[in-house]
């Protein structure tokens, strides 16, 4: 899994710390405005939490007008994840991910202004966690389920149809 | 007085776009200034059915036992007849789709014939084309037996023109007057002779695409023939020249159909789109520019069959220009996973070949539908096992759409005049003819005795092995229901089982 990412410098680049299933993998060098985290996922079944931890971000690293507006604030943003060069799509990073600080939430958030941790959570295998949630998201927003001849799958598409071929597999082994 | 034409399409396939040999009939009508009205079977079944009845007469069809034809296909049927009779019709154009029509071809043409025994029936299409048994071809069989006055054998264009025109003696147009069977001589420069078809008075309601996009999908054809010679398919045997139209001319089209039915949306319905390289990058360009003069054409899109070729042959320009075009999605023939299998079938790409094309597509965002079936002759558990692992490979492109699904054909069905079917003798292949007791349609079973895994059994396990991965890593299959209640019938004795 790969996020692109977008730091804005002040007084230096953010410090985030990469977390997967509460254990360190890396502390991100960033150095760039634009930056790419690669994250190693394996193929088992399981339930999987990435977390990014903001730390370190002090006074020095926002940049206040005479009227104290903010003029320039160090940050990150998540600006896009790939799975093997493969988009993922906006709905699924939205519903997926948080950004904690202080005593808020923000569910949906990719911006990370504050010290705090963005998270996703997800399963893997990814690829096929991210198609199921794709399903469920289009059979909601999508009239392709009112046609029974749609090409798409619908949420119980899948049980259905693996359980008549596995009775027809059955029958065929018996019968021819 | 003038000829009144009803044009009859009996196309009980697929219902994903309204039928081309309909639009093909209404254009030879419009082109000879005959009034005609049109039917599509497909269309008036869907009309009145539920799902499960039309699947139930799918089934019917492909099993070739229409003897207990549900009642509402009858019914439908003879509304068609009765509609045909109040409008004074002198001229019924038939068009079938496939031989697997032929068993409700009969039933149409035999009530047909007893309410209105003069009116002068021609049919043409595939079904009519394909061999009925040891006495020719489907159309002399109707012929024969008095349901039909003439059949076409070739492409209509020229000689259906003649035709309603009065002309009945014409090479290809094939009548009781006729000692033995004459076919159309292909045409060699299609832009002098193709006839624009014409969807103004087609029924659109009933057919959904695919994709489910708001407006109809229009079925459109640039060339005839194919620049290949894939080992299972008989096109090279139908039309041995491959023949294609200029870019401009498909442009204009184009132009035609969304100015008579607000068509934006095409589905390309040659055997592939990018035959003529030439032809193709000329299509493309001329609709970059239409899109620039009609600004309701913006939402042009098109699909077609395309043939996969090597990085250097579709550079990322080509690609670009493409999607630029309008370029939706494309139905690519990977029939397998494996290389050495695609070999043999004459494919002549690659697995590195399809990479690139999917990096390509999902860099300009551009959807494919992948062509698919188990059970080539040659076939191993390993080349099998390749084709599994291909499927696993390409998950990742579903989430984007890169892939958007899987037509699988089935198990496959050898077919006459296909070069497998020629070198079935040097590839140790045994064919038997069956004909079915009540069509009397000819059946081929087969068996490679240097493969003899490969049972009946075992091809029938791969399918559902194969549709049991597809749909287990998310890949939609179209009409997979449909496939499956169709298997529940099946005989090992009776089956074609190539959807």
């Amino acid at each position: 899994m790969t996020l692109s990412c977008q730091a804005q410098d002040c007084n230096g680049f953010p410090k985030v710390t990469v977390l997967l299933d509460n254990n360190i993998l890396f502390e991100a060098d960033i150095s760039e405005s634009k930056f790419d985290l690669s994250i190693p996922l394996d193929h088992n079944t399981s339930t999987r939490c990435l977390q990014l931890v903001r730390h370190d971000k002090t006074d020095r690293n926002i940049l206040l007008d005479s009227n104290g507006h903010i003029i320039k604030d160090q940050s990150v943003e998540i600006l896009q994840i790939k799975i093997d060069q493969v988009l993922v799509p906006q709905f699924f990073i939205s519903s997926h991910c948080q950004f904690e600080f202080g005593d808020q939430c923000h569910p949906g958030s990719c911006f990370i202004g504050p010290n705090g941790v963005w998270s996703l959570r997800f399963q893997t295998p990814i690829v096929q966690y991210i198609l199921d949630q794709k399903i469920l998201h289009e059979s909601q927003y999508n009239q392709d389920y009112q046609f029974p001849w749609s090409y798409k799958l619908g949420p119980d598409s899948v049980k259905n149809i693996s359980s008549k071929i596995d009775s027809l597999i059955e029958k065929i082994s018996i019968s021819l | 007085m003038n000829d009144f034409v009803s044009c009859v399409a009996i196309d009980i396939i697929n219902y994903d776009k309204p039928p081309a040999s309909l639009a093909f009939l209404a254009g030879v009508c419009e082109a000879t200034l005959l009034d005609y009205q049109c039917f599509s079977l497909n269309s008036e079944f869907l009309d009145i059915m539920s799902m499960a009845e039309y699947n139930l007469v799918y089934t019917k069809l492909k099993q070739s036992a229409m003897e207990d034809i549900p009642k509402p296909a009858i019914d439908s049927i003879d509304r068609i007849i009765n509609q045909i009779k109040q409008c004074n019709t002198t001229i019924v154009a038939v068009s079938i789709f496939s031989y697997l029509q032929y068993p409700l071809a009969e039933v149409f043409l035999k009530k047909l014939k007893a309410l209105l025994p003069n009116v002068t029936v021609i049919a043409g299409g595939p079904g009519i084309q394909a061999n009925h048994s040891s006495n020719g071809t489907i159309g002399k069989n109707l012929l024969d037996h008095d349901l039909i006055d003439y059949y076409c054998l070739g492409e209509g264009d020229e000689a259906l023109v003649l035709f309603f025109q009065g002309n009945r003696n014409i090479l290809g147009i094939n009548g009781k007057q006729n000692k033995y069977e004459t076919w159309v001589p292909q045409i060699d420069n299609l832009d002098s002779k193709y006839v624009i078809p014409s969807y103004k008075k087609i029924p659109l309601k009933n057919y959904q695409n695919l994709e489910n996009k708001k407006s109809t999908v229009f079925s459109l054809s640039t060339s005839r023939g194919c620049v290949r010679d894939c080992a299972f398919c008989d096109v090279g045997k139908s039309w041995p020249k491959f023949r294609f139209r200029k870019g401009s001319g498909v442009a204009q089209e184009i132009l035609q159909h969304h100015t008579d039915v607000g068509a934006t949306n095409f589905t390309i319905v040659d055997s592939l789109i990018n035959g003529s390289l030439k032809s193709f990058r000329e299509f493309n360009q001329e609709m970059i520019k239409l899109k620039k003069e009609y600004p309701s054409l913006n939402d042009f899109s098109y699909n077609g069959m395309f043939i996969v070729r090597d990085r250097h042959t579709h550079n990322e320009e080509f690609f670009r220009l493409m999607k630029e075009a309008g370029c939706e999605s494309l139905a690519i023939g990977v029939e397998t996973g494996s290389d050495r299998l695609r070999f043999e079938m004459n494919k002549k790409f690659t697995n590195q070949d399809l990479d690139w094309h999917l990096e390509m597509s999902q860099r300009y965002g551009i959807r494919n539908n992948f062509l698919m079936f188990v059970g080539y002759p040659t076939e191993t558990a390993d080349d099998f096992a390749q084709t599994l692992s291909m499927l696993e490979r390409y998950q990742k492109y579903l989430i984007d759409d890169t892939i958007i699904g899987i037509n699988h054909a089935g198990v496959f069905s050898i077919l006459p005049d296909t070069p497998v079917f020629d070198n079935k003798d040097n590839i140790g292949i045994t064919v038997n003819e069956q004909f079915h007791t009540d069509s009397n349609i000819s059946k081929l079973h087969w068996f490679n005795h240097n493969n003899p895994d490969l049972t009946v059994k075992e091809r029938i396990l791969r399918d559902l092995k194969f549709r049991k991965k597809a749909i287990e890593l998310r890949y939609p299959v179209p009409y997979v229901e449909r496939y499956l209640e169709y298997l529940k019938h099946i005989d090992k004795d009776l089956f074609v089982l190539s959807d």
